[in-house]
């Protein structure tokens, strides 16, 4: 019965306004908050996934009132913040909340009708099906999506202290084992000169100065950017004293 | 150097180290390149990374590993998929350039949910740089390869702040009336030398520490060393 009163008044609303000539008609702006709602699926709880979920939350409602639902997908239940492990692996310099910090209670002001965090490893993607599936403790769970951010980020070649290792709890592990052998150690090797890899050497080398012997070891000619081994972060650019290029790394070529 | 000297790090340059052997004592046994063997109590690798995309079908992927993006960040063949950071082929897997595509995709997304057309996403030229150094000419000068579209093509860097280097006087090496040009354009006859494999080239990957601070310091080179 209900769409023969809506035809009802419909036919009424519209005599209406032909008797005010539109004066009370007004322009109809899109309806999106009618529309179906949009699951946005983000990957990843590094730099990625966790900054770019921020982003469209603090963002969307200025622009548009489509419905929306974040979900953020994540290995790990803490962000690491992996910019600072350079001097994380050395000991008392960082603390674990500081490095680690939890992911989920960032967004607690979004609400649960805005935003869930699914803690798991995505294990498979269905394109066709538009659906992501994670493994929520074992278990196989699939997460249908309209949009995807693909965000899971990189793994360092050899395993090390730098990038997570699959879990929040494993990447501490593995940088409390890291800075109990980076005490206990007379010497050091860091191989790579990639920024990673200086800073490394510029962070042991600022701690420990000549009380162990430090190695940084270079596929490359890279003495380019051999001034920045001493820790920028610490110097204001006025200290740095004026670059000097080695000039065994231009060989001629005669 | 002298920089590395007040710190006490020993730096060895243009040196591969094998994968170490860990000693019966614990410690750990590099051979490096020159056939050298070091043995140190800590070995800290810190290069290379791997994509972590072993749940993407395979066809999605690059021969690396990759996420495979257009210019929308969008997954190629994968409607409303997109990949941002370490993981894609866009650009190199480094922090900057994880925080340009975040920015990006999260203003695409509120787009799209706007009914409106998302943007595309301009790569900064800065994946992989290169320094040559052209024999005939005695001139430095940085070029850049665009991981974006997966082009090999050495490209002009016309954003690199690393221009500013290019005044750069290496003793013995360089004459000081032949500071490059600062004009992308006017370099472009170098990178076709370079083409033709008629400079030599330093390889490494362009670090955005490095060209931040190079845009703050007075950059002053030294006649002899």
């Amino acid at each position: 019965m209900s769409f023969i009163l809506q035809a009802f008044l419909d036919i009424l609303g519209a005599t209406f306004h032909i008797f005010t000539a539109n004066y009370f008609h007004q322009p109809q702006l899109p309806d999106l908050s009618s529309q179906k709602m949009k699951n946005i699926v983000i990957v990843g709880g590094g730099f990625a996934g966790v900054s770019t979920a921020h982003r469209f939350l603090k963002n969307v409602d200025k622009s548009t009132t489509a419905p929306y639902k974040v979900t953020l997908v994540s290995r790990d239940s803490h962000f690491f913040w992996n910019i600072a492990a350079p001097r994380g692996i050395i000991p008392g310099q960082i603390d674990d909340d500081k490095l680690f910090q939890p992911i989920a209670q960032g967004f607690a002001q979004y609400g649960p009708e805005k935003f869930e965090f699914v803690l798991g490893a995505a294990t498979d993607l269905d394109v066709g099906g538009k659906t992501l599936v994670v493994d929520v403790d074992g278990k196989a769970t699939r997460i249908g999506y309209d949009y995807l951010v693909i965000g899971t980020g990189s793994r360092t070649k050899v395993a090390g202290p730098f990038k997570s290792d699959g879990s929040t709890e494993g990447t501490k592990q593995t940088i409390h084992d890291f800075q109990q052998r980076v005490k206990d150690a007379e010497s050091i090797v860091v191989v790579g000169a990639g920024p990673t890899g200086v800073e490394t050497a510029g962070e042991l080398a600022f701690e420990y100065g000549n009380k162990k012997k430090i190695i940084l070891v270079s596929g490359h000619a890279h003495s380019i950017t051999a001034p920045f081994l001493t820790g920028s972060h610490r110097r204001s650019p006025a200290d740095l004293p004026s670059w000097r290029i080695d000039p065994q790394a231009y060989p001629r070529q005669h | 150097m002298k920089q590395l000297d007040v710190l006490g790090v020993d730096v060895r340059l243009n040196t591969k180290a094998k994968d170490p052997v860990t000693l019966p004592d614990g410690k750990q046994e590099l051979t490096l390149s020159g056939g050298e063997k070091i043995v140190v109590d800590l070995y800290v690798p810190t290069f290379g990374v791997l994509p972590n995309s072993s749940f993407v079908p395979s066809q999605y992927l690059d021969p690396q590993g990759f996420v495979q993006v257009d210019q929308y960040l969008q997954v190629k063949g994968a409607e409303g998929v997109f990949a941002i950071g370490d993981v894609n082929n866009s650009e190199a897997p480094q922090f900057w350039f994880v925080e340009k595509q975040s920015v990006h995709i999260a203003k695409n997304l509120i787009l799209s949910l706007s009914g409106k057309a998302p943007a595309p996403y301009k790569a900064s030229a800065t994946g992989t740089s290169i320094l040559t150094h052209n024999e005939k000419d005695h001139v430095l000068t940085f070029s850049c390869r665009n991981r974006y579209d997966g082009s090999s093509d050495w490209q002009e860097c016309r954003h690199w702040p690393l221009w500013q280097l290019q005044a750069a006087k290496l003793p013995g090496e360089i004459h000081p009336k032949d500071a490059v040009c600062r004009e992308p354009t006017q370099n472009r006859r170098r990178i076709d030398a370079l083409k033709r494999g008629e400079s030599q080239i330093h390889q490494w990957t362009a670090d955005p520490i490095a060209v931040m601070l190079a845009l703050l310091i007075p950059v002053e080179f030294p006649d002899v060393i």
